[in-house]
């Protein structure tokens, strides 16, 4: 808070005194400094501690390493059936000195003769082989069955991979921390087949992430479940680095055991927890440069000047720049006075760094042991007053109370400080809506504001700002009691609080003009700020009852279990106004009179549970597995309140046939397993108490005195009930060529019925539309993986692809619909038939060149003359009506795919990450694509490029002035949003631990990073990410591409 | 290992018993459920004052006349740009807005009404006046809703969804009917004067009836009402015309109804609305055109375009009705910031025509409401918007005898006395014209001295003079350019345009036909 406070007292002065500013320069090196600092000082910290632990091993080490002389083994690797194997690495233990087989599967390596030599090959049982100074070493290597013992996380439990009748994606804790990202979501984005990601963009510490899994499942809450060690939390709260695995459950046969809040997905996360042994300390840090992602380039002076002059024409009859005015500006040399048109995104944005720092205590005893994290995220915004700060701790405890008895307590504590300018989205907006013609900043300090009243460099600076402290606890509690052999009881409670205190502060200023200070060019008179206070407390209990049992072939699990959630959150606001000045920032130093002003709100649910899981398996062969959650809700009256959720599944591992090992397939595919499954889950998104009729308060006055009144404003459904989404998977796993090659297709077909829909009602019944069970939506979709570990020579790739296909359609909205929301600029469909929130406008057909062909065609508005848009009268009835609209395309992709590449080469990686989607639009809004009609930020692209009867063919339509016909919802106004991009590349150098053991550190990795460093869109031409969300996109706190330089050291 | 069993079960027993039998059974403690209302007298108080709201607001008072042939709409993209490029249809927000917002004042007023009963009360006389109250509140919304769209459901019971979805029309005049009954029953009940500012009195019910037999061509229940209102002797006009839509004049004795408006608690943008663009840039909604201001007889009495008036093109302000200077800015007069207002193309102003998007495009600006005291903060004035004003009712009066052709000298003094208000001082009409004569005066008169009160709209309409009025560019100030010669502001690019088969009524919006066959749409729509 502290940073906040002596920000502000900067920005405050900055408007009253500081003349040394140049033009334009940013001015918030006051915090980069701050951060910068505190950074530094933590690193700092952080190496006298390492260092003085150093000197303490450093002797130990010394004297506990002798040396010898060296020998040269030789020898020849090969493989079970004899054959000799290529790029098998044999290392010294204990060092970086090693190498790899040859063709015929030769090494050769000079080592001490009392060492002992490491085999390894991907696929195969890496094997220790003690030298005891032979010169000759020939090795046979098994294939590695154990990669086929691979564990993976589902609900309530783990399953042996080969046995996982679900679809199920996992990722593990090395592949997520590759690219830098401050939340889990940008880490997971590419790496999982069937999950969308879209990244929108956003502020420091408010990341906008939509996150799907196989599309889009309702017309409401899209939000996928995320349970972290068996409690609900959101995924912005996770530290990436505290993460072990992420389970994506899919299908109805791995989600049901979730019921009603499983329809669009569930996403298992489990934390690292501490392996016994000695204490290791484990730091990581990195520093990274972020940089905007958006940069139009506004058209040139006179290209612009010249535009604006045929747009009056059109407009006014008269063009507003004569010919002498348009050379006097073009010759001034003063910029003060002659400003050039929008300098915004110079003056406005700058390159901002941020600093993670994560420092990582492990180990323990039989008994006991534990994982301390600790970490101190600082990140900049790329504009003024955008900060953002993450101090949290998290302590993983293991407890064996006796042989039969585990507890395990977890503590997370996390603060996140948040720095924001007070409408943030105005500070976007006015960068491009509306600010022509204005000097950022006067070289005294003076803000230039624009002659519509607006400077969004003032706005970041000094207009206000929103404080935002966020503290989040979660206690978590689990024991299990081994009461038999086989039969489990665990239990667990956790409590989650989180308490929110926010200030909104509006700053007074008064802006006057540089050259005449008696002109007060813009201010805001009084002070105010709404400070609010949310506490929300969400408790969970969880007990389960597991019963493990294998019979001759036969292998039994069963799981019974009871779950509860109990939430109450309470939030308190108040307001006052007229503060001392803009520094005073405690509600009751605000004015205690009229203007002060209250509210406040309460609310609560609970959700209780019962579940069981069957799973059962002849010979690891036929796999069978049920699920059923019987929940309950408080969101439903009566009858509704409960609701039941089965699924069903079955696996057969053919490669476990006799049949299949006697062929000669069994040496290309050595595994392959067909699964299928079935089953329904829920979705509660319902707003809370709409089954009940309740009155809301109104406001009126008589006199100079309040009349308060209420009336009922919605009305009430006491039918209300869940939301159910059925769904079917079948899908083929497949491992081939010694596991080399993993393989794994899914087809799904996910139906969601009784859709929650706030279907219109008549506006005569003069109530609000309240949520009724109606409406089913549709997603069919594919998705591939393949996975591939290989070696050639000395230089290992381990790459994987996924792919995926989602078809949304709306299939039915009970009789009712389409419903057309939007306007003029944005205008999507909901209806059937269509996929969900489609686009929805005009078809055009080029621009019209002649009055006759205006004379003779329906005109969208009065006045159309040559140049303008032609709307097609698509239904031919002689008017252009909304009964000419037709369906424009999909804003949801239809193709989402990554692939994630491993290249190593010595003590080198280098990690690329490949991402993109396919068969969606974008639409392109607000003064980008307006071409200057209001005075706004005009695109380089639209230069020259206009119609004008000298330039007939021209790909953009005459220019006019404030008047929007050529740019409405119309097909003109999307783009095809596909993209292909390099969304991180990351070059890692391991440091040889030779080098670094001498120092005590047990190991040291260094690496740079950048994201989003190459892109292939046809967005590219408007210099704008094609991640963002459509629409007035430039108006929004944009995406970043992040350089970053990091260290990962093990002590 | 006995004592860990001890412990451990104890914890399970402990887990266990946490189960809470209420757990789904959460009730709103933030919000009022309808079992505890309608007990107390403070319920049916704050139950009828639930229905105020829906007497217009800021935004809906200054766009009327904003969409007739006196104002031009500033910003095109805005709904009721395309009311008056006649370029809408049954889809637009305005349309449906209009129609939901007063079936929802509808359905508060019927739901008090059926639910008042409940409450047993302590002080009947309350009842019964709160009761008249919301009737002639919900008869206000009807007249609104039969003059933009003619026939529609005659709503007087809360209705259930399914009756919702099958209701029917009723026609036209048996709204007017049930206005003109529900009005006459409540200005029986209601006092002549509320201790409460602002609620509705006798006299808002009867005015608000001659209002709405005007709007429905019944000009002898009209002339009726009118003259009940005169008779009240409870109104007279205040004395200034140009501080009368100022704070100081505000519930004064020519106030007949308004919406009330309290700074900080219950505030209203109308200064952020009508505001020039150098007081405050992109903020102005709408402009008055050329026709407005012509429309401002010479002090002498004579139209400007009568050649003997004396109307100077070149000095076109000077000599001109005072309600011209008091209702609208033109170039030369000072601004509420003590700036000349100069709206002149290329003056170098914020004003200046084709300055920004929200810089008048006629050079002209409205003055009505734009008070000093909003200055500071344009979006939380405390002034009441006037609805209906006594010389509303005298001018209604004067026009209801007219169209029943009983002119006398009683219509001459309404007339006169409007134009003979102190700061106004025009001559007065003398002698009895003839009643093509006398039509055209008393709407000259309405126009000018109501301009901006949000009424020409539905003046033009119920004329049916608006396809005449209202088709065609944009026209403003005359101004001498450069080379010395006069030159009329057009805004070539803008058309008006009303479609006298269609426009005269307003389309029933799309939706209310989709959900309900039984509502048909009107005619050309």
């Amino acid at each position: 808070m502290e940073i906040i406070y002596l920000h502000t007292e900067t920005t405050h002065m900055k408007i009253t005194n500081d003349k040394s500013n140049p033009i334009g320069s940013s001015t918030n090196t006051s915090v980069e400094k701050q951060g910068i600092k505190s950074g530094l000082l933590s690193i700092l910290f952080f190496l006298l501690c390492f260092f003085s632990y150093a000197e303490h091993t450093r002797l130990e080490g010394f004297t506990g390493f002798q040396q010898q002389a060296d020998i040269t083994v030789k020898g020849i690797v090969s493989n079970g059936k004899g054959e000799p194997m290529v790029g098998v690495s044999i290392k010294l233990k204990g060092t970086n000195a090693g190498t790899f087989t040859n063709e015929s599967g030769a090494y050769s390596l000079s080592v001490p003769g009392n060492g002992i030599l490491i085999f390894s090959n991907v696929g195969f049982v890496t094997r220790e082989v003690t030298i005891a100074n032979r010169i000759a070493i020939n090795l046979q290597l098994e294939v590695d069955d154990a990669s086929l013992g691979e564990v993976v996380v589902v609900g309530y439990g783990t399953q042996k991979k080969v046995s996982l009748t679900g679809a199920v994606s996992q990722v593990k804790a090395a592949d997520l921390v590759k690219r830098t990202t401050t939340n889990i979501q940008q880490a997971l984005q590419g790496q999982v087949s069937g999950v969308t990601i879209m990244d929108e963009g956003a502020g420091p510490g408010q990341a906008s992430m939509v996150l799907r899994v196989r599309g889009v499942t309702t017309l409401g809450n899209n939000e996928a479940l995320v349970i972290v060690d068996g409690i609900e939390q959101r995924l912005a709260d996770i530290n990436p680095n505290d993460i072990e695995s992420v389970s994506v459950l899919k299908d109805a046969s791995s989600t049901a055991i979730y019921g009603s809040r499983a329809a669009n997905g569930v996403v298992l996360i489990t934390t690292k927890r501490a392996n016994t042994g000695k204490v290791s300390v484990g730091y990581s840090g990195y520093y990274g440069i972020q940089r905007t992602n958006n940069n139009p380039e506004h058209m040139g002076l006179e290209d612009y000047m010249r535009m604006q002059n045929i747009a009056y024409t059109n407009s006014f009859g008269a063009p507003i720049y004569t010919e002498e005015y348009i050379q006097e500006y073009l010759n001034a040399t003063d910029r003060l006075k002659y400003p050039l048109p929008n300098t915004w995104y110079d003056a406005v944005l700058h390159q901002a760094p941020q600093i993670n720092n994560t420092l990582v205590l492990s180990g323990g005893n039989d008994v006991i042991k534990g994982r301390l994290s600790l970490r101190h995220l600082d990140q900049d915004g790329i504009i003024a007053n955008s900060h953002s700060k993450i101090t949290e701790m998290r302590l993983n405890t293991d407890y064996k109370v006796s042989k039969k008895i585990r507890v395990s307590a977890d503590i997370n504590y996390r603060l996140m400080n948040n720095l924001s300018p007070i409408n943030e989205s105005r500070v976007f907006e006015r960068m491009q809506q509306t600010s022509q013609w204005t000097v950022p900043k006067y070289p005294d300090g003076t803000y230039g504001i624009s002659s519509d009243g607006h400077s969004p460099l003032l706005y970041a600076e000094a207009a206000g700002t929103i404080t935002t402290r966020n503290d989040l606890l979660m206690g978590n509690v689990k024991a299990d009691w081994e009461i038999l052999k086989g039969l489990k009881f665990s239990t667990q409670l956790a409590a989650s609080m989180t308490f929110i205190t926010k200030k909104d502060y509006n700053n007074s200023y008064e802006i006057r003009d540089y050259y005449n200070p008696e002109i007060i060019t813009k201010s805001q008179p009084i002070n105010s700020m709404w400070e609010t206070r949310e506490q929300s407390r969400e408790y969970t209990i969880n007990n389960l009852l597991t019963y493990v049992r294998d019979i001759k072939s036969h292998s039994i699990a069963v799981l019974g279990g009871y779950s509860q959630i109990q939430n109450t959150n309470t939030n308190l606001y108040a307001y006052r106004q007229s503060f001392y000045n803009n520094d005073i920032r405690s509600i009751d130093a605000g004015a205690n009179d009229g203007t002060k002003n209250n509210a406040g709100s309460e609310a609560g649910f609970g959700l209780r549970s019962y579940f069981s899981r069957l799973n059962y398996a002849f010979k690891e062969k036929y796999l069978f597995e049920a699920n059923a959650r019987y929940d309950g809700s408080s969101r439903f009256l009566g009858d509704n309140r409960y609701s039941f959720f089965p699924s069903f599944s079955a696996g057969w591992r053919l490669s476990q046939e006799n049949f299949w090992n006697k062929g000669k397939v069994s040496d290309f595919i050595n595994e392959l397993k067909l699964r299928a499954s079935y089953g329904k889950t829920g979705n509660q998104a319902v707003g809370l108490y709409s089954g009940l009729v309740t009155l809301n308060s109104t406001n009126y006055s008589f006199g100079e005195s309040p009349a308060p009144g209420y009336r009922q404003q919605t009305l009430a459904n006491e039918d209300i009930s869940w939301e159910t989404t059925t769904q079917s998977d079948i899908g083929i796993d497949a491992q081939l060529l010694n596991n080399r090659i993993s393989f794994s297709v899914d087809w799904y077909h996910k139906k969601t019925d009784d859709i929650l829909l706030l279907l219109p009602v008549p506006g005569i019944v003069g109530l609000d539309p309240s949520y009724q069970n109606a409406g089913r939506m549709d997603n069919k979709g594919w998705e591939f993986i393949v996975e591939t570990h290989n070696r050639i020579g000395e230089v290992g790739i381990n790459a994987n692809v996924n792919f995926s296909i989602n078809d949304n359609l709306v299939k039915d909205l009970a009789g009712t619909g389409p419903y057309i929301t939007g306007g003029l600029e944005d205008r999507n469909i909901v209806g059937e038939g269509y996929p969900y929130r489609g686009y929805w406008g005009y078809l055009t057909d080029g621009l019209f060149q002649t009055q006759e062909e205006v004379d003779g065609y329906p005109n969208y508005v009065p006045g159309t003359a040559p140049g303008d848009v032609k709307i097609l009268d698509l239904n031919k009835d002689g008017i252009i009506s909304p009964d000419d609209m037709t369906y424009l395309g999909r804003v949801f992709p239809r193709y989402t795919y990554g692939s994630n590449i491993n290249v190593t080469y010595k003590g080198f990686t280098l990690n690329l990450l490949f991402q993109g989607t396919g068969g969606s639009k974008t639409r392109l809004g607000g003064a980008i694509f307006q071409m200057g009609v209001w005075g706004g930020f005009t695109h380089k692209l639209i230069a020259n490029n206009y119609w004008t009867p000298e330039n007939p063919n021209a790909r953009f339509p005459r220019p006019v002035k404030f008047d929007t016909r050529n740019d409405d919802m119309i097909d003109r106004s999307l783009v095809d949003a596909s993209y292909f991009r390099l969304k991180n590349i990351q070059l890692v150098y391991n440091i040889p631990s030779r080098l670094t053991k001498k120092i005590g550190i047990a190991g040291i990795n260094v690496y740079v990073a950048t994201t989003n460093l190459l892109t292939f869109a046809s967005f590219n031409e408007w210099n704008l990410d094609p991640e963002t969300i459509p629409g007035t996109r430039t108006e929004r706190y944009p995406q970043t591409s992040v350089t970053t330089f990091g260290i990962n050291a093990q002590f | 290992m006995n004592r860990y069993h001890k412990f451990f079960g104890l914890l399970v027993v402990t887990l266990v018993t946490a189960c809470n039998k209420e757990l789904l059974n959460t009730i709103p403690n933030d919000r009022i459920s309808e079992e505890i209302y309608w007990q107390t007298d403070a319920d049916v108080i704050s139950g009828a004052n639930a229905v105020y709201p829906y007497l217009d607001n800021d935004w809906n008072y200054v766009h009327w006349d904003a969409m007739s042939d006196i104002g031009h709409v500033t910003l095109t993209w805005r709904d009721e740009s395309f009311i008056e490029k006649g370029a809408f249809d049954a889809t637009l927000g305005r349309v449906a807005n209009e129609w939901n917002t007063a079936f929802q004042g509808i359905q508060t007023a019927n739901s008090f009404l059926m639910n008042v009963d409940k409450v047993t009360a302590k002080d009947p006389a309350l009842i019964e006046r709160l009761k008249a109250e919301v009737r002639a509140l919900r008869g206000y919304l009807y007249v609104r809703l039969a003059t933009l769209f003619g026939d529609v459901p005659l709503i007087t019971v809360p209705l259930t969804l399914e009756e919702s979805r099958a209701i029917t029309k009723s026609p036209v005049s048996a709204v007017w009917d049930f206005i003109s009954q529900e009005l006459e029953e409540a200005a029986a009940v209601l006092p002549l004067t509320q201790n409460e500012k602002g609620r509705i009195t006798k006299g808002a019910a009867l005015a608000l009836k001659a209002r709405s037999m005007l709007y429905a061509g019944r000009y002898s229940d009209a002339a009726v009402a009118a003259k009940q209102v005169i008779d009240l002797n409870v109104y007279s006009l205040y004395p200034s015309y140009e501080t009368l839509f100022g704070y100081a004049a505000e519930n004064n004795q020519e106030i007949i109804l308004d919406r009330q408006y309290v700074k900080d608690l219950q505030s209203n943008s109308i200064f952020y609305l009508t505001t020039p663009n150098s007081i405050f840039p992109q903020a102005n909604s709408f402009v008055p055109t050329k026709q407005a201001v012509d429309a401002y007889e010479m002090t002498n009495g004579k139209s400007i375009s009568d050649p003997s008036s004396g109307f100077d093109p070149e000095d076109p302000y000077t000599n001109r009705d005072p309600r011209l200077a008091y209702s609208i800015f033109t170039p030369g007069d000072v601004l509420p910031n003590d700036a000349v207002y100069d709206s002149k193309p290329g003056s170098g102003t914020a004003d200046a025509i084709g300055h920004s998007e929200n810089a008048t495009s006629t050079g002209f600006n409205v003055r009505k409401y734009l008070n000093k005291e909003d200055m500071e903060q344009p979006g939380n004035g405390g002034i009441n918007l006037i609805l209906i004003r006594y010389a509303d009712v005298l001018l209604m009066y004067a026009e209801s005898k007219i169209e029943e052709n009983q002119m006398d000298q009683s219509v001459l003094d309404a007339i006169n006395q409007v134009r003979q208000r102190p700061d106004v001082n025009m001559p007065p009409i003398t002698g009895l014209l003839s009643q093509d004569e006398m039509r055209k005066i008393v709407r000259n008169e309405r126009l000018v001295e109501l301009a901006f009160e949000g009424l020409r709209y539905f003046d033009i309409r119920r004329w049916r003079i608006a396809e005449t009025v209202v088709p065609g560019i944009v026209y403003g100030m005359t101004y001498k350019d450069a080379g010395g010669e006069l030159k009329t502001v057009a805004q070539t690019g803008f058309q008006k345009v009303f479609n006298k088969d269609r426009d005269y009524l307003w389309p029933i919006p799309q939706r209310e036909t989709e959900l309900n066959p039984n509502l048909s749409q009107n005619p050309k729509w």
